[in-house]
């Protein structure tokens, strides 16, 4: 909301004269590293100069809408699968095991450059455990071709793809795939992808953070979820894949949930973010639970660290906050926090968003954070403050190199 | 506080400062070269502009919005865009339209605006964004895409037609832009200014329906079948928790609309069921 459609709220003009805090010790989730550390091939670059103007911003924030700034993970729940297969798996018969009716299934030639052969879906058949086949569109409904995804004149999914859901009466289970009319020996790829959307079998997947640096070890977990139980993977294997695409097996055990690997590799400047990508197999109730699953995560250089010593300077109309850096590679940093004031009760309460950007060389610099006064005058909040959800960031490697969950409060003394 | 009090609020303000208001249309993924003609229609963009106090005060935004979010060509196009409107035309007060993943290229010059010499201009001039359909916590659409094909060219009108914005849109990437570089998610600090969702929440594409030819009747088509892929309240696109993910909800399509009717993701972008009509009031 426009600051300018705050009434004014009158309260005593608070000044704090000029006064040095400390960074509070990083707890955990948070992160950082010691020292900062110089780089070069894998620093991922902006598509542009960046600009040496110093630039602040900051807004006010509802006091009465609590945030929840403690770093947490995304969950990944997959209810799918895919494998690449040749085209000779289509004459020996592709496993594909349901937990539910219905399943949707999608068939995509892998593309060699040139367009993709368009698969006509009256090709496939599938035949059941029970040995009963299901050929020219039996037992697929909502069958759709690339060809009349084209004359739908939008292509939904990848060209070329064959796309249908499994009738219902095929009801759940293993059956095989197989197409007719396809040159087997051609040594063409596909993706065979599989989603149960009303399936109550999940793959979950878990980091232990969302952003890492490099020579931190990456963690994460993963096992089955079926209503309230958990199920560790039969068959399991992983991968870290690289924004560029390189992969790199991870080593992870069948009947084990929680891995943990180095991450002692680098990015080569491509811009985007690292995944890890989990393929599990289980038998759940009888029935063959097959679940891939991906979730991502940044990884970043430290090129500059906070040393840990913050001076405040109030002049009535800007609150700033000069915080110590150490700086290896030159480049256009941000500093972004939220500050919290207390009301008269004594709690704390959100007040404003600050950010603020400059270009630093190497070596000991400081970093300004600015918040404008009038924000904190007009919001009824004082003293004491805190600076919450502190954040380093290197602009030009798009690089979050710094995040504690407690920067620091102030005044430190009454 | 509702929309309501806020335009009520500003229009004591604006009325006061006599301010000089504008609009501008920001297009969904795709690189657009004549998005007023073939992402949104003059016939959408004259009705809402018609409800401006000059009505020459819009401008339609075209840049490439296939790339990330953050690059020159996406966010440092629109901010260069918007920036030149504000200055030649004197804009104090900009209202922003966006659609689909124009919403997060907008949310990104909001939540960064240190970024880019332009971003503060847009900022400080903006009465707050209409983001009609935005994919805030990304689409299971974009995972489902680049499913063991990470190398392959992702296609489709809805996605775009290069990788980089659709591997963006993958629900896990979401998940880490929002708490890490954008603000107005669930628990995240809020955005300087309103980010107001309109929410299509169904697709209608029988060919016995006239509503299903508003947007295009082979496009609803093929949202219908993508609808598949999604939990059951979505525009065939967008699941409903993803267009309200960051921000307020303004409404829920069939809340307002002209006989209920849902907005699929290819009708929340033009002259249906008076959509136009509840844009240019808003203004």
């Amino acid at each position: 909301m426009k600051k300018v459609l705050y009434l004014l709220l009158f309260c005593p003009l608070l000044t704090i004269a000029g006064s040095s805090v400390a960074l509070q010790p990083m707890g955990r989730g948070d992160l950082g590293a010691a020292k900062a550390v110089p780089t070069s091939a894998s620093a991922k670059k902006m598509d542009r100069p960046a600009s040496h103007a110093p630039v602040s911003l900051s807004w006010a924030l509802e006091t009465d809408k609590p945030l929840e700034l403690q770093s947490q993970p995304h969950q990944t729940s997959s209810k799918g699968y895919w494998m690449t297969v040749d085209a000779a798996d289509f004459d020996s018969g592709i496993l594909l095991s349901t937990t539910h009716p219905g399943a949707l299934v999608r068939v995509t030639p892998q593309s060699d450059g040139n367009n993709a052969e368009l698969l006509d879906p009256k090709d496939l058949v599938l035949i059941s455990a029970r040995g009963e086949t299901f050929s020219g569109g039996r037992g697929m409904d909502m069958l759709l071709s690339g060809e009349e995804q084209e004359h739908a004149k939008k292509r939904i999914f990848p060209q070329g793809s064959a796309v249908f859901r499994m009738a219902n009466d095929l009801g759940n289970g293993e059956l095989y795939l197989f197409a007719e009319n396809m040159d087997y020996g051609s040594g063409k790829k596909y993706v065979v992808d599989v989603f149960e959307k009303s399936s109550d079998t999940v793959l979950r997947l878990t980091t232990g953070s969302d952003t890492y640096l490099e020579g931190q070890e990456l963690r994460f977990e993963t096992a089955f979820a079926k209503n309230a139980g958990t199920f560790s993977a039969e068959t399991l294997s992983a991968s870290l894949i690289a924004p560029d695409g390189r992969r790199f097996p991870l080593t992870v055990k069948p009947g084990q949930t929680h891995f943990a690997a180095p991450l002692s590799v680098q990015g080569n400047g491509t811009p985007g973010l690292w995944e890890v990508e989990v393929i599990a197999e289980a038998k759940i109730d009888g029935i063959l639970v097959k679940r891939n699953a991906r979730s991502a995560f940044a990884l970043n250089v430290p090129t500059a660290v906070f040393r840990g010593q913050v001076s405040l300077i109030d002049d009535s109309t800007t609150l700033t906050a000069k915080l110590a850096v150490d700086v290896a590679v030159a480049g256009r940093y941000e500093v972004r926090a939220v500050l919290f004031g207390s009301d008269k009760d004594g709690q704390l309460k959100p007040l404003a968003v600050g950010n603020s950007a400059q270009w630093i060389e190497p070596g000991q610099g400081a970093l300004s954070l600015a918040f404008d006064r009038a924000l904190i005058n007009r919001s009824g909040l004082g003293q004491p403050f805190v600076v919450k959800d502190l954040r380093l960031i290197h602009q030009n490697r798009m690089s979050l190199i710094h995040r504690q969950e407690t920067g620091f409060s102030f005044p430190t003394d009454r | 506080m509702t929309k309501t009090s806020i335009a009520l609020l500003c229009l004591v303000w604006s009325l006061a400062a006599t301010a000089n208001t504008g609009v501008a249309f920001v297009h969904g993924t795709g690189s657009q070269s004549n998005a007023a003609n073939d992402y949104w229609t003059w016939e959408m963009i004259n009705s809402v502009r018609s409800g401006l106090p000059n009505s020459n005060n819009y401008t339609v935004i075209n840049c490439d919005f296939e790339q990330y979010m953050w690059t020159s060509g996406a966010a440092g196009c629109l901010a260069s865009q918007l920036a030149n409107f504000i200055n030649t035309n004197g804009i104090t007060d900009l209202v922003v339209i966006t659609h689909s993943n124009g919403g997060n290229v907008m949310r990104w010059i909001l939540s960064n605006p240190t970024w880019d010499p332009n971003y503060p201009t847009v900022i400080n001039a903006i009465r707050w964004t209409n983001a009609l359909a935005p994919s805030s916590l990304g689409t299971p659409l974009a995972d489902a895409v680049m499913n063991g094909t990470v190398f392959e060219a992702a296609v489709g009108w809805l996605l775009g037609y290069q990788s980089d914005a659709v591997r963006m849109q993958q629900t896990s990437w979401m998940a880490y832009y929002n708490t890490n570089w954008l603000y107005g998610t669930s628990g995240r600090p809020a955005l300087s200014s309103g980010f107001w969702n309109v929410v299509g929440t169904d697709v209608d594409s029988s060919p016995f329906d006239p509503d299903s030819y508003c947007g295009g009747y082979t496009e609803n088509l093929g949202l219908e079948i993508t609808q598949n892929w999604l939990s059951s309240c979505s525009d065939g696109f967008l699941e409903c928790s993803s267009q309200s993910g960051a921000g307020s909800l303004w409404f829920n399509d069939i809340a307002v609309t002209n006989g209920g009717e849902p907005l699929s993701h290819s009708q929340s972008r033009r002259k249906c069921f008076g959509l136009d009509t509840i844009l240019r009031n808003d203004l």
